[in-house]
């Protein structure tokens, strides 16, 4: 079975831009071995954000998270 | 979860502070995330260029927050009360970084939720978590350099 062919065109479109995403992560990943690919492909991610929502998504994770001070 | 990363008396806080003139710099992980650097903190770190400034004190008074410039007891000076809460940090030693002059100089602009910010940009504020040394910023090293290089690949947005 064709899992994209069952996609409605809104989430089609999500997966080609994302697969693009994890694309150009790669590309960058390449040149920098280094870097973790995962780690790279949320950074991408996070550019897409604007500079409130990365804030805010940042506050949020620290607040649900284990370690606090 | 709220879908603002200021609350109104934070936003407030900050534009009064620019209203001012008072010249302050966002430093440490809030300043990286605003930049796209992913992670997690849980304060909001301010560097202000001197924390005498009276506007420092008039901004926190005009949307009935607490502004104590001075070294009170054990604490560093306070800012928050029941208004601004106690998620803004003041820094008063930036730990591997030039003077707040230098640094301003070469400082980012973004505007968060309409409020424009002066930021460190993400190799300084990766210098300064460096410098500091401490495990937790140690730990936010690799995410700084992902920022930094997928920047430099050109994928950010601001």
């Amino acid at each position: 079975v064709d899992e994209a062919s069952e996609l409605s065109e809104a989430n089609r479109l999500w997966l080609v831009a994302d697969e693009a995403i994890w694309a150009r992560s790669h590309e960058i990943v390449r040149r920098h071995p280094d870097l973790d690919v995962s780690g790279v492909y949320h950074t991408l991610k996070n550019f897409q954000r604007s500079p409130g929502e990365r804030l805010r998504r940042g506050l949020a994770h620290a607040r649900l998270g284990p370690h606090r001070r | 979860m709220p879908d603002s990363a200021l609350t109104e008396g934070e936003r407030r806080f900050l534009l009064a502070l620019n209203r001012r003139g008072v010249r302050f710099l966002v430093v440490g992980m809030s300043g990286a995330l605003i930049q796209g650097a992913r992670g997690a903190t849980e304060d909001i770190d301010l560097w202000f260029e001197r924390t005498s400034h009276p506007g420092i004190g008039e901004a926190a008074k005009e949307v009935g927050g607490v502004w104590i410039s001075g070294m009170f007891g054990m604490r560093p000076p306070a800012l928050g009360g029941d208004v601004l809460r106690d998620r803004f940090d003041v820094v008063l030693l930036a730990q591997g970084l030039r003077s707040f002059d230098e640094e301003y100089a070469e400082s980012v602009t973004f505007d968060v939720e309409g409020v424009p910010l002066r930021i460190l940009p993400l190799a300084r504020i990766l210098t300064s978590k460096r410098a500091a040394g401490r495990p937790k910023d140690l730990a936010q090293i690799p995410a700084l350099e992902e920022a930094i290089l997928a920047a430099s690949e050109g994928s950010a947005k601001t």
